[in-house]
């Protein structure tokens, strides 16, 4: 039997609310500009729902969505979506200030940080969404071939800057994602 | 500073009233793309900025002949690839290149015929062990692959999501390996096709591609033809006291070239608008708006405005810059260097 589009919805919001508020809240400064993102990309995927491709690209998509949202929430053109006000209030509430389940040490993060943009963007999907070169490229809108050396001269850059833990080359967070299945 | 906390950590926050109301109103929310579900991933197209003519045209004209193999010097299936002819095309008739993207280590490429779909791909051979255990799992069961022969060589084959998405990875040879991976296809179908995948050189490759594919010199020639066009609209290329040299891109796809040069040419600008703004000076504000306002016109963006997203973007910034707008956090969203 064909499953409904409502079905297929439901389905995909509750397998990926939660990478796709991860992935707001890691980028944003205050929970609710994530919890605005987090609407809007889940109000995009509704909307092009006949769009969304399935299986393991299903959650590179989603992200490629939220990049572009909050692109716009950045530059100031986001209007803040109408959708997700008790979201909005109940993120200000719980997210805290510490935690010890975090995916990237401080020492890191902080390097990361003397990258260029674009040096941070793919070691961030790589390192804090645990993508696959892949991955990262149909996040980007890039192809493989681009990202995958990008991603190794990141990494490099980044183990530069860490020289207090030479051989500690920072690893993936390890996600409660579906096993990754190669390109 | 938010903490960046895991997605177990974001799970367990106590937000199921407000996940849960998020839900409903999105869903009570007008549809404005009612088309049925899709089921198959998506194939990401390259999308050429010049239609594919001449070398796809011909290639797919005389697509099997035997005059390509030898002209082209192929290795067939009975023939073990030479040093170096670790990369694989397909030649067969209707089969036409969809998309390429490669590099000296790996590469990906796509062939069409209605609906079905072929693809090669080649990784080094440090990989293959990943490879084959991913492959292992592609079934709800792990299997082991079927034994088969690509090109005198053994390979595995598995299918994907049912009997007609064959894919076999090839044993290593000369430091790397391929994968073949068909779609909408049987697996007699998809085992002839196998007879008609060729070994190539790096030269043979580039030369069995479409115009669309820039290698070698060819591609500085195709940067130098994409800033001809954006001359047209702007002189000068960049602002004075710029430190950039020359423009230059490694894409080898002509869309991803043109949004390099594009975006460089459009990045000198914006950045030159805003240390203008900084510092007060209202010529050279004006001179960086007007320039940023042919944006619109240059070529490279224009012609490939009806599928691409970076255009838009591009001239969304642009656009910006000519109402009086200093621009703010282009460089990360446009992706400009620096």
């Amino acid at each position: 039997m064909t499953e409904s589009r409502e079905e297929t919805y439901r389905r995909l919001y509750a397998t990926h609310f939660d990478a796709v508020l991860g992935y707001a809240l890691r980028r944003t400064d205050r929970p609710e500009d994530a919890a605005d993102v987090t609407a809007e990309t889940f109000l995009v995927a509704w909307r092009r729902l006949a769009h969304v491709p399935s299986g393991p690209e299903t959650r590179p998509w989603l992200y490629g969505v939220a990049r572009r949202v909050l692109a716009n929430q950045r530059r100031g053109s986001h209007r803040r979506t109408a959708l997700g006000g008790r979201l909005r209030l109940e993120l200000a509430a719980s997210v805290p200030d510490t935690s010890d389940d975090v995916v990237q040490r401080a020492d890191v993060v902080t390097a990361m940080r003397r990258l260029s943009a674009r040096d941070q963007e793919v070691l961030e999907l790589h390192l804090w969404e645990g993508l696959e070169p892949r991955e990262i490229a149909e996040v980007l809108g890039l192809t493989t071939v681009v990202v995958r050396p990008r991603l190794s001269r990141a990494r490099a850059r980044l183990r530069d800057l860490l020289p207090d833990s030479p051989g500690d080359d920072p690893e993936p967070v390890s996600h409660q994602l579906s096993r990754k299945v190669r390109p | 500073m938010n903490p960046l906390l895991t997605d177990d950590a974001v799970a367990e926050l106590p937000l199921h009233r407000g996940r849960a109301e998020l839900l409903e109103e999105i869903m009570s929310t007008s549809v404005l793309d009612d088309r049925p579900v899709r089921t198959d991933p998506p194939r990401r197209r390259t999308t050429w900025l010049v239609p594919v003519a001449a070398a796809a045209a011909v290639l797919a004209l005389i697509a099997g002949s035997a005059w390509l193999v030898s002209s082209l010097g192929l290795r067939g299936p009975d023939v073990a690839g030479g040093p170096g002819a670790y990369r694989a095309i397909l030649i067969a008739p209707g089969w036409t290149v969809d998309s390429v993207n490669a590099d000296d280590a790996s590469g990906e490429l796509t062939y069409v015929k209605g609906g079905q779909q072929f693809e090669i791909s080649w990784y080094p051979a440090a990989e293959y062990d990943g490879y084959v255990e991913d492959r292992r799992h592609i079934t709800e069961t792990p299997v082991d692959g079927q034994p088969v022969e690509v090109l005198g060589r053994g390979a595995l084959m598995w299918f994907y999501a049912g009997a007609d998405n064959p894919t076999a990875i090839r044993d290593v040879e000369d430091g790397h390996f391929l994968e073949l991976r068909g779609k909408s296809m049987s697996t007699a179908e998809y085992l002839a096709l196998l007879d008609d995948v060729h070994l190539v050189d790096r030269d043979d490759f580039a030369a069995a591609m479409p115009s669309a594919y820039v290698d070698g010199t060819a591609r500085q020639v195709a940067v130098d033809r994409v800033l001809d066009g954006i001359t047209d609209y702007v002189g000068p290329l960049i602002p004075p006291g710029s430190t950039r040299g020359s423009f230059s891109s490694a894409e080898d796809d002509l869309d991803l070239l043109g949004v390099d040069v594009a975006r460089d040419v459009a990045c000198e600008w914006l950045t030159e608008y805003a240390d203008a703004h900084r510092v007060g000076d209202q010529a050279r504000m004006a001179k960086a708006a007007e320039i940023l306002a042919t944006a619109h016109d240059w070529p490279v963006l224009a012609e490939m405005a009806p599928s691409g997203e970076y255009p838009a973007l591009l001239w969304e910034y642009a656009d910006r810059v000519v109402a009086g707008e200093v621009p703010r956090g282009y460089g990360r969203a446009l992706a400009c260097e620096g």
